[in-house]
């Protein structure tokens, strides 16, 4: 399947949905110190290729209190071993006030778009970030929180739970958290209220026509940006050695200093691309053969036939 | 792995890197080429030093710590040279160069890291360096060479760890098998 046919997919399901798509300028002027970065100077100006685009659309939209749905498709860049690496990122986002059907809303579009691709055995890791809120309370300092969820975020639970100085009984629940099966039960109240919110969704889903082999629920899945406050996610296809993309609700400031609440998804093209092959269905497409002279007459056969919506290709027969 | 799977026992012969038992395939392999194998998802699990495991950064889940391996990540050097700030360049001498950087940046005003493959000890002996970075068990090689500990900087042991997908896709089965070595771990403790 070719890259271009999987984006028409992606982006007419999400048109159907009332999607519009977005774009941003591939440089950006004021980021600063960022890992992989690739920076370059001109005019006396500090210049980075996009290394990801969903922030940047977030800094520069304005919060309304109607929903708005985009989505965008475009090139990103990070320095790799030495190297330039460009990849092809697509994400949609949902932004509104937290609630259930715009986080739901958001996931659906991913089934329906796989459900178009045929594949089944995909799976979704559902976190809750209000799960560990009561835990950070207790920690109170904010660096020692910052180097936790660090450790959270690379799935590092030796690290953090060496790092966890805090009382046996909490410490207990964390191992909880980190090890979670369905048949633990917390004794921290907070806890357990972000663990039914998280239930509750996953059981909406499930009435929504996720099968229950689709979903996994992890308690102790912590994203990699910040802004990331409610439910989270990350997207794993059978035979990948790793996430897909994720995304997730999120709370973030724009530059007109608006508060911004909404819930996205987004993923590398290529991590996919690989993936599909096998399972994409092929555009159907009608041949016309001719000599030069019968493409004039040819022409208006092709033309009925595309506007019938089928793909109509000329071939010269030399 | 033999507590958990009975048959790995009698299929354990000569010198065989590849073990069938009834619940897990083990394949033996270096320490240094472990992670990889797990990141790759040629296997759903590995059992690997945890010093490897912070060099490496590799994307992995490490989901336990685990009772044997253990060894201290630490800096060394000769019982006259102190880790005071002179305002000089440091010289570091380690196989663990990310490890080394990440721990010890910001310590002196500069630090230069000095890859060695082994005998790391040779560093400050030879003058390369003004210490060393590296795991010790008893402190013997460091003593038998005039080197001593200055500080640890993280202890070690061997860890369980899993492929991040294998994490989701077997999550109920790796989830009863940590469960299974935490009871273990509790028993010997």
């Amino acid at each position: 399947m070719k890259r271009e046919n999987l984006e028409k997919v992606i982006r007419r399901k999400l048109e159907l949905w009332g999607y519009n798509e977005v774009r941003i300028p591939i440089l950006y002027e004021d980021i600063w110190g960022e890992k992989n970065l690739i920076y370059f100077e001109k005019n006396g100006k500090f210049l980075a290729l996009r290394p990801e685009i969903t922030r940047e659309i977030l800094k520069s939209i304005r919060y309304e209190e109607t929903p708005k749905r985009m989505f965008y498709m475009g090139p990103i860049f990070k320095f790799n071993g030495g190297q330039v690496e460009e990849n092809y990122q697509i994400g949609w986002e949902l932004v509104y006030r937290p609630s259930v059907w715009r986080d739901l809303e958001v996931l659906l579009i991913v089934k329906e778009i796989f459900d178009e691709l045929n594949i089944e055995d995909y799976i979704i890791e559902l976190g809750n970030t209000r799960i560990w809120e009561p835990i950070w309370k207790l920690i109170e300092d904010k660096e020692r929180i910052k180097v936790l969820k660090g450790y959270l975020k690379k799935r590092d639970y030796v690290s953090f739970l060496e790092n966890l100085e805090i009382t046996s009984e909490i410490r207990n629940e964390v191992i909880n958290l980190l090890y979670y099966d369905s048949s633990i039960n917390f004794v921290n109240p907070l806890i357990e209220e972000g663990l039914k919110l998280l239930l509750s969704f996953i059981e909406n889903l499930i009435k929504l026509g996720f099968k229950e082999s689709n979903i996994v629920m992890n308690p102790a899945l912590m994203r990699p940006y910040e802004y990331y406050d409610g439910i989270i996610f990350e997207v794993y296809l059978k035979n990948a050695k790793l996430a897909l993309g994720g995304g997730g609700s999120y709370i973030e400031k724009n530059k007109y200093n608006e508060l911004l609440y909404g819930f996205g998804f987004a993923f590398v093209e290529e991590n996919l691309l690989g993936l599909v092959n096998k399972n994409m269905p092929e555009e159907s497409a009608k041949y016309f053969m001719g000599f030069d002279d019968d493409f004039i007459r040819i022409y208006e056969d092709m033309k009925r036939e595309r506007e019938k919506g089928i793909v109509s290709i000329f071939i010269p027969n030399n | 792995m033999r507590n958990f799977d009975k048959k790995l026992l009698d299929e354990e012969k000569g010198r065989k890197l590849r073990i069938r038992g009834e619940r897990f395939e083990v394949f033996l392999a270096k320490p240094w080429d472990l992670p990889l194998y797990v990141e790759e998802r040629v296997v759903d699990l590995g059992i690997i030093g945890r010093d490897v495991i912070l060099e490496q950064e590799r994307n992995l889940v490490n989901l336990l710590s685990l009772p044997f391996g253990y060894c201290k990540m630490v800096i060394a050097g000769y019982p006259h040279i102190s880790l005071e700030k002179n305002g000089k360049e440091i010289k570091i001498a380690t196989k663990y160069e990310n490890i080394a950087r990440k721990f010890l940046e910001g310590k002196w005003s500069k630090i230069k890291v000095i890859k060695l493959n082994g005998s790391v000890e040779l560093g400050p002996i030879l003058n390369i360096s003004d210490f060393i970075v590296d795991i010790v068990e008893t402190g013997k090689t460091l003593k038998e060479n005039g080197l001593e500990i200055k500080e640890v900087l993280f202890e070690s042991s061997a860890c369980l760890v899993s492929n991040v997908a294998s994490f989701v896709y077997l999550r109920d089965e790796i989830l009863s098998f940590v469960k299974e070595v935490r009871k273990l771990n509790d028993k010997c403790n």
